[in-house]
């Protein structure tokens, strides 16, 4: 493993990950939730999420204190009206071309407002959430270029489209590194170093044996997967950092897999909220945080920004980003 | 006194604090080592809270914002008991205290919500809504449901059915297209905007050309009274609330979806009851035997005993009750009926074609 930059006199310091919900209580905010979005004919949608994403937050622990996701169903309701007026302006102009006998511009529109509507939605999601989440008061924040984002996003996609996929891997891999890189904790800057080949290589393992194994490999396909994308992300402060590593082996994300399908199926769905309780603790348990960072040391440096336009979208496309 | 963490918003440094809770404000005496302690005082007004169970965490807004952490449940016990003046406890919070109990209440009043939305409430809006449709709606869907059907029709039978419905004059601005399909199945269908179907093993089955004639008024009704369009609206509304509920707002294209499946949709008892009453005033309208419809149903009642589930009376509730009801409203309506020289010879023809 790589050594750190460490000073002489540094403390080493591991900072442990917990997940304090329960699957009981979270299961009566859903349910709350489902009620009342019925009630209101589905209009209650931001507040539940936001109430859904607060639990979430608040629940989960760094060294004894919580993280706090600070967003409001109002933001993300303003974000949502916003959301829908682009559609609206989007299906006018499209209406508007094939009225005038123009039904092959009216495509060539709708193509192109799906190129760029992506990569703007998972930019602004990403600047609404992380600067919507704090830890000890220090908000996290994303600082990506919007234009750079949107050229680096359609020249991935293009020429995952050109080598028919085969370029995926690298894809998503400099999207990866573009994005994580621009997260910033306080004055604490991430960092991710992700490499198309050796994700692809990863990737075509994976295939391949569970394809021979009749599919059994596919939970240690998992536990790879989850272990790139874990040990190849850093915390930087200054000098010092902090190294993250998975300690969840195949044989563990089988256990949680099988019993959440199970979990699952013998609810009728009702068992969601335990799901995915049981999926975040174990997420959590297998994270190993370490390095020389002072946590107190961090600073706040982000930003509030309250617009959640690019999350609201993100969501209509069913983009899960975080 | 309690024990919380208080951050400053400025580093990420939890600093021990001791809380005094006084009945408008909160006291914290902010704790440096070496130092004497620094009182912070924030009132209620000046607050925002959330809470987990067994959590809090109040922040102050505005100047000198900061945010205080407890992890103390008897702190946020006695805390919300004098906050709460101020502010209305919300439903979530109800369900918090209340846990898993209070979350299977609200699960049980969910599925009533559900279950008296699709009875009651969904019933009356489809009402509504099917009035302001246009009849074009219901010839558009039913053209599509005919389209994904592919069946082929008999040309030949079907010239005969349409000539022998032209002989009854239909209560509807509707142009109606009767077709005969070869299957042996019993069963006969209409969809919206028109479509009325015969398959030629039912068709086999009838004796007398007012059986028929009767069946056709029941197919008819199921058309004037739109029943097909009104039971999609509903099913579509249902599967709304549901999608709703589950939090997806996919659901757009159910409509299209559905409209495949139309010509097996069971109607409920109510339109069944409805197609039947229509139809038999269509019989007495056209001076046809209004007896007809009680031999059709006793006809189909046979069929029960010998075939283990034909397809027309499975979707068509047929019951001692419906034979009852018809039976009592020939009665209440009593009618002269006529020959029809000309509908008997095309029915001889239809029997003679498929017997």
């Amino acid at each position: 493993m790589e050594q750190l930059n460490a000073k002489q006199g540094d403390v080493l310091s591991s900072p442990k990950l917990s997940f304090n919900g329960d699957g009981a209580t979270y299961f009566g905010i859903l349910i709350v939730n489902a009620l009342l979005m019925i009630v209101t004919l589905g209009f209650y949608y931001p507040w539940a999420r936001a109430k859904q994403l607060q639990y979430l937050y608040s629940s989960t622990e760094m060294e004894g204190s919580r993280f706090s996701w600070n967003g409001t169903g109002a933001e993300i309701f303003k974000g949502f009206i916003k959301a829908v007026g682009i559609l609206v302006v989007l299906v006018i102009v499209m209406s508007i071309f094939r009225w005038a006998g123009l039904p092959a511009l009216s495509i060539l529109v709708y193509i192109a407002f799906l190129v760029f509507i992506l990569p703007v939605a998972i930019h602004g999601a990403n600047r609404y959430h992380w600067s919507r989440t704090s830890w000890r008061s220090i908000r996290f924040g994303y600082r990506g270029n919007r234009g750079e984002f949107i050229k680096l996003f359609i020249r991935e996609m293009l020429l995952t489209l050109v080598t028919l996929g085969f370029y995926g891997s690298w894809a998503a891999m400099n999207i990866r590194n573009y994005i994580i890189g621009n997260i910033r904790f306080g004055s604490g800057e991430f960092y991710y170093d992700g490499d198309g080949w050796e994700f692809f290589k990863l990737n075509i393992k994976g295939y391949f044996l569970t394809l021979i194994t009749l599919g059994i490999y596919v939970f240690w396909w998992q536990a790879d997967i989850f272990r790139y994308s874990i040990e190849k992300l850093r915390l930087l402060h200054g000098e010092k950092a902090y190294n993250m590593y998975s300690t969840a082996s195949g044989g563990k994300f089988a256990g949680l897999l099988i019993v959440n399908a199970l979990i699952f199926i013998f609810t009728l769905g009702l068992g969601y909220a335990w799901v995915q309780v049981r999926t975040i603790q174990f997420l959590m348990n297998n994270v190993e945080i370490d390095g020389n960072i002072v946590l107190a040391d961090l600073e706040q440096t982000e930003e509030e920004y309250r617009d959640a336009t690019g999350e609201d979208l993100a969501d209509m496309f069913d983009l899960s980003i975080i | 006194m309690f024990k919380g963490n208080y951050y400053n918003h400025q580093v990420a440094k939890a600093t021990p604090v001791n809380i005094h809770l006084f009945t408008e404000s909160l006291q914290l005496d902010v704790i440096t080592p070496g130092a004497p302690p620094r009182k912070l005082h924030w009132l209620f007004t000046e607050i925002a809270t959330h809470v987990s169970p067994g959590f809090i965490r109040i922040t102050r807004t505005g100047e000198e914002a900061g945010t205080l952490e407890v992890t103390d449940p008897v702190f946020v016990k006695e805390f919300l008991a004098r906050y709460k003046h101020t502010r209305s406890a919300g439903l979530h919070q109800l369900v918090l205290r209340g846990g898993l109990k209070a979350s299977l209440i609200i699960l049980l009043v969910i599925a009533g919500v559900l279950l008296a939305g699709h009875f009651y409430f969904l019933p009356w809006c489809v009402s509504r809504v099917v009035d302001q449709l246009p009849s074009s709606f219901d010839k558009e869907l039913g053209g599509l449901a005919r389209n994904s059907l592919h069946e082929t029709p008999d040309k030949e039978g079907s010239q005969l059915l349409t000539q022998f419905a032209a002989q009854i004059k239909w209560d509807t601005q509707e142009k109606l297209d009767f077709t005969v399909v070869d299957s042996d199945v019993e069963n006969a269908y209409s969809l919206p905007g028109g479509y009325v179907v015969v398959y030629t093993g039912l068709l086999k089955k009838l004796e007398t050309p007012e059986q028929l004639a009767a069946l056709l008024g029941h197919e008819v009704a199921h058309i004037t009274h739109r029943h097909g369009v009104r039971r999609l609206c509903q099913e579509m509304g249902t599967g709304m609330l549901v999608s709703i509920a589950l939090g997806n707002s996919g659901g757009v294209n159910l409509l299209y979806a559905k409209a495949a499946t139309l010509h097996n949709l069971t109607y409920s008892r109510g339109y069944e009851r409805e197609a039947d009453i229509s139809g038999m005033e269509t019989l007495r309208r056209n001076r046809i035997n209004q007896l007809g419809m009680l031999q059709l149903l006793q006809e189909l009642q046979k069929l029960d005993g010998k075939v283990a589930i034909p397809e027309f009376i499975r979707s068509h509730p047929l019951t001692e009750n419906r034979v009852n009801y018809v039976r009592r409203d020939a009665e209440e309506h009593p009618a002269s009926f006529a020959r029809n020289e000309r509908m008997e010879a095309l029915f001889k023809q239809l029997q003679a074609r498929y017997h």
